[in-house]
């Protein structure tokens, strides 16, 4: 006779496992901390890469005036200004970062801890079955 | 045609797209990338090659077959194509706009790119008012930034589009590779009307999520009209603010067409009978509840039975079913799942 609360948990934990298992696995298999510095470290770099394109933008709409810049002594307070505007925009693309990260990290905690719930049922059924 | 006969033909639309998802998805896909391709060739389409017809439809194909990410990037490459041979600046420039978009939005693996890609077609056809009101009713906030980009890609290549004489060596400005690169950053940072537009769908997007999780009757609905409301807010302050004027019969006549479409994602998605609603409260060892239930509105099947959660069952069987099938939870509460306050 077929048991059929235990075929729809089955079923179920089956379809997370093809859908979202092995992506939240490998989520999960992080400590909190470090996958957030991971989330945060890469968009250092992506952020960085994305600054230097558009700098190297701003660069060639500002030829001319980049070039008198070289052989002035205005060179030093223009770097310093395009580093205070890195600096700006980097801190709130990594507290998005940071946020994104994070609620994923909870979202894949809840659903991994909803999926050993059905296997410990799976469990318990396999239990009272043998008793 | 009344209400019953709605939901009759949306219990048998659901019913046809859970039995033939695996020809569905891949048959959308295709049909999607293959409308995308045209769209580009009808727009941009400079490069013969990639306005042959017979290879847009083996593109589409290969579409079809990969995840809707790689759609996105195969779209980008062909657009790419066409830029290079309108102009080496062109095509710079355009290359510049989509390693900026895969370095600050792709990275964080987004599900909703879906949006990205139905954005230009649904600007061809004037309804792209209903599209981050739909991605604040299905989606997370985050679904807003895919739809700004895909307003700010279109009209790149829009602009792209208008200037291909003065890109492709027209004029004073044509001769010079670096006039030219700084006329594509002007027609950029200077569309007011697209940064506008992209702003404003942003802030539609989470004005509509906000609100549609409220846990107040209708919250849909009203999530809906704010939306709406928002959009026409915005669009017609900010037009005003930057001097871009908008078509105020084509603004009317999208925002219709979209109210439409979004009424149609809240009937399929999230049909429910606020009529009925049923508050419990009860308790266990370990919490105390209050719950609101609210029922949704449901059309037997074939066989005659309601699916199970319907409108027919009591609010004691509801209960009996949360106990059951709660992991670890006692049979004894299933009389009425604990004292009632």
């Amino acid at each position: 006779m077929l048991n059929t609360e235990k075929i729809a948990v089955m079923t179920k934990a089956a379809i997370y496992e093809g859908k979202e298992g092995l992506q939240d696995d490998r989520v999960i298999s992080y400590f909190e901390t470090d996958y957030l510095l991971k989330g945060l470290f890469g968009s250092l770099i992506t952020y960085t890469v994305a600054f230097f394109v558009i700098f190297a933008l701003y660069a060639a709409y500002h030829f001319e005036d980049l070039v008198l810049l070289l052989y002035s002594d205005a060179l030093t307070p223009f770097l310093w200004s395009a580093l205070r505007i890195y600096l700006t925009c980097l801190v709130p693309f990594l507290l998005v970062t940071f946020l994104i990260y994070l609620v994923r990290y909870h979202q894949t905690r809840e659903k991994v801890s909803s999926y050993r719930r059905m296997l410990e049922t799976l469990a318990d059924g396999n239990e009272e079955e043998k008793a | 045609m009344n209400i019953a006969a709605l939901y009759e033909i949306r219990r048998k639309i659901q019913d046809y797209f859970m039995k033939y998802e695996y020809i569905l998805k891949p048959a959308g896909k295709f049909l999607l990338s293959l409308i995308l391709l045209f769209i580009i060739k009808g727009d941009i389409g400079y490069n013969a090659i990639l306005c042959n017809s017979l290879l847009l439809v083996i593109i589409s194909l290969i579409c079809a077959l990969v995840p809707v990410g790689f759609i996105s990037a195969i779209i980008g490459l062909v657009i790419l194509g066409h830029l290079y041979r309108l102009s080496l600046e062109s095509a710079v420039m355009g290359a510049v706009v989509l390693l900026l978009i895969f370095l600050l939005y792709f990275r964080f693996s987004p599900r909703d790119v879906l949006l990205l890609l139905l954005t230009p077609l649904a600007i061809k056809l004037n309804i792209h008012y209903a599209l981050p009101v739909a991605a604040g009713l299905l989606c997370a906030p985050t679904a807003a930034a895919p739809v700004a980009i895909g307003v700010l890609v279109t009209g790149f290549l829009e602009k792209i589009a208008a200037n291909e004489i003065l890109l492709s060596g027209g004029g004073e400005v044509g001769r010079s590779t670096l006039l030219k690169l700084r006329f594509l950053i002007d027609t950029m940072v200077q569309n007011h009307r697209m940064w506008v537009t992209a702003l404003v769908f942003v802030l539609t997007t989470i004005i509509v999520y906000a609100i549609r999780r409220l846990a107040i009757s209708n919250a849909w609905l009203l999530a809906i009209i704010a939306g709406t409301l928002a959009e026409v807010i915005g669009l017609t302050a900010g037009g005003s603010r930057f001097g871009a004027r908008l078509d105020g019969v084509a603004l009317f006549m999208g925002l219709m067409m979209s109210l439409l479409i979004e009424w149609a994602i809240m009937f399929m998605k999230f049909n429910v009978d606020y009529r009925l609603i049923e508050s419990v409260q009860f308790e266990d060892d370990d919490y105390y509840y209050f719950v609101k239930a609210v029922p949704k509105v449901t059309v037997p099947g074939e066989d005659g039975l309601l699916p199970a959660g319907s409108l027919s069952e009591t609010t004691a069987d509801l209960k009996n079913q949360f106990v059951k099938h709660r992991p670890g939870g006692r049979k004894d509460q299933a009389d009425g799942g604990g004292k009632k306050s």
